[in-house]
């Protein structure tokens, strides 16, 4: 019923202060957490503190006057974007918008940068709740240059959100636009914490995400080796079903165990060099340039999925490939040979891509993309 | 366009309705433009609106409603053909241009537009309207907004809230 989902984008964790690391990994998870699956028309569901007019009141008879007295004559008062029809009077020119139900007024408020909404608050006492029930979060860095500090805006918008709605898609994108100290990365990932604890039910264990089923990972540098996600996934997460992480730097062994886990998406996990993974339910994996090819030690894929049915293989094969439990048979394998290119920036080398077709007996649909350089192309890399 | 009853006189084998306002009017639209509405929608499917039946919308008056109208016809071609497959850049620059001309105008006419199209649920209308709300909000200061919007005047006692509101909010300001 609640499909959460986490997203964080970004680089933050930069520090080697194994403090830091933790709880900086702690800071990415939690920014999965938060995500909650938004339908656009969760919207409309949403409980309201009052009853929505929409079905008693007929829109176009007078609505409520809620400032009866006639406004006014403002200076400087055409700000107005689009030019209001030539003989604007007061009465054309009165805010109309702040009568609209709340649930219309948040559909125009997601069009609106995150901290300008938060802003609105303080129009007047129709506003100020307003905000702390908006549909979506989404916090990015370089678009809230406006504001002191990040960390704080953050923390600020998680304390007051409503807490009679479900925490919504909450999205963490920390693009470095700020110099992070220390602290503020902490606070962030209090923060993040705090956004999980809500998605997090009735239960009192803390760090289990209870409700986490997406987690999704772009552009993280990590610094403790993959420690801090190994232990989450294996530990944290119950439900969790699908797991992307997206060119993430800092992972050199990932271990992942899990019962829930259904579809997992490693692209660029750029420092690869030992993938273990035991999911008895997984159905689809993806594996695209992960691998690292000159790696001083053995680079070694054991797996534990006896109900794969979908491998997409886009990586040099490593050193060694351990099929603890495979289906002998699946239903879709794709195999895609590196691009030369690729394979020279990479130092050279072969990718031994087909070893992993030797890991299945039988496949429904087999798909094999080799990229084939001109032969001119050929021979100057050669030479 | 949205002509009421009398002006009629389409030979062409388009299905008409008829939609009544709170205010009694009746306008006479091709059944394609109408169906934008997903609550009319139905109702045209079962056959509704037609003769001198005509679906009645109490809560919708003839000028907002006319102005719902101009909507619907001039984006019901596009919607048939399922969003766009066939339609060639001159016909969306010009949905565009119309849009952008159709929302020019006085806020209590947008107020009662986003009530009409919420009611009908007509979802491009709503996200054409929403959108030009957006767009007095993004970028301004509070002060810009209520301007913009046309606040009146705050009570010294709102005034008062207002400022220790925004004391409270330090961390959304610089």
């Amino acid at each position: 019923m609640h499909a959460n989902g986490l997203l964080c984008s970004g680089g933050l964790l930069g520090d080697d202060a194994a403090a830091m690391t933790m709880m900086a990994m702690v800071a990415v998870l939690l920014f999965l957490v938060v995500r909650t699956i938004f339908a656009p028309t969760t919207l409309l569901q949403q409980p309201h503190p009052r009853p929505s007019p929409l079905s008693s009141t007929p829109a176009s008879t007078t609505p409520p006057p809620r400032n009866p007295r006639i406004p006014k004559p403002r200076r400087a008062a055409m700000v107005c974007n689009g030019p209001c029809s030539p003989a604007v009077d007061d009465e054309s020119r009165r805010d109309r918008i702040s009568n609209l139900p709340d649930d219309l007024l948040l559909r125009i408020l997601v069009l609106v940068p995150l901290v300008e909404v938060v802003r609105t608050s303080v129009l007047s006492r129709r506003w100020v709740h307003v905000w702390t029930r908006l549909p979506m979060l989404e916090f990015a860095d370089d678009e809230a240059s406006p504001v002191a500090s990040f960390a704080n805006l953050v923390a600020g918008v998680i304390r007051g959100y409503a807490t009679d709605v479900d925490m919504p898609d909450v999205l963490i994108s920390v693009r470095g636009c700020f110099q992070y100290t220390l602290d503020e990365a902490v606070r962030i990932a209090a923060s993040a914490f705090l956004v999980a604890q809500r998605a997090t039910t009735t239960t009192t264990r803390t760090g289990v995400f209870e409700k986490l089923t997406k987690l999704y990972i772009f552009g993280v540098q990590f610094t403790d080796g993959g420690d801090g996600i190994n232990n989450a996934i294996i530990r944290q997460c119950p439900c969790h079903q699908d797991l992307e992480l997206h060119r993430v730097e800092g992972i050199k062994m990932l271990f992942l165990l899990s019962e829930s886990l259904l579809r997992l998406r490693l692209y660029k996990v750029m420092d690869l060099e030992r993938l273990l993974v035991t999911a008895k339910n997984l159905r689809e994996m993806e594996v695209t340039k992960c691998f690292v090819m000159m790696a001083i030690e053995r680079t070694w894929i054991w797996l534990t999925l006896p109900k794969l049915e979908k491998l997409h293989w886009e990586d040099c094969c490593p050193d060694e490939i351990q099929r603890w439990s495979l289906p002998s048979q699946i239903w879709n394998l794709t195999i895609v040979e590196l691009s030369r290119g690729y394979l020279q920036y990479c130092g050279g080398g072969q990718s031994h891509f087909t070893r992993i077709l030797q890991a299945f007996d039988r496949t429904d649909i087999l798909r094999l993309e080799i990229p084939i350089a001109p032969v001119s192309i050929y021979h100057h890399l050669r030479h | 366009m949205a002509a009421p009853e009398s002006g009629d006189g389409n030979n062409g084998a388009a299905r008409m309705v008829t939609l009544i306002s709170s205010d009694n009017t009746r306008f006479e639209v091709e059944a394609a433009a109408a169906s934008l509405s997903q609550t009319l929608q139905l109702t045209i499917l079962d056959g509704g609106g037609g003769g001198g039946d005509g679906i009645p919308l109490p809560n919708v008056d003839s000028a907002t409603l006319s102005k719902v109208l101009e909507y619907c016809i001039k984006h019901a071609p596009a919607a048939a053909n399922g969003g766009a497959p066939n339609a060639t850049a001159v016909d969306r620059a010009e949905l565009e241009r119309f849009d952008n001309e159709f929302v020019n105008i006085d806020q209590s006419v947008l107020y009662s537009l986003i009530m009409a199209a919420h009611n009908l649920e007509i979802e491009g209308l709503q996200s054409l309207v929403a959108k030009k709300v957006a767009d007095m909000i993004k970028g301004k200061s509070p002060m810009e907004i209520r301007r913009t919007l046309g606040f009146p005047d705050p009570t010294p006692e709102e005034q008062a809230e207002m400022n220790a509101h925004m004391l409270e909010y330090g961390w959304a300001y610089e």
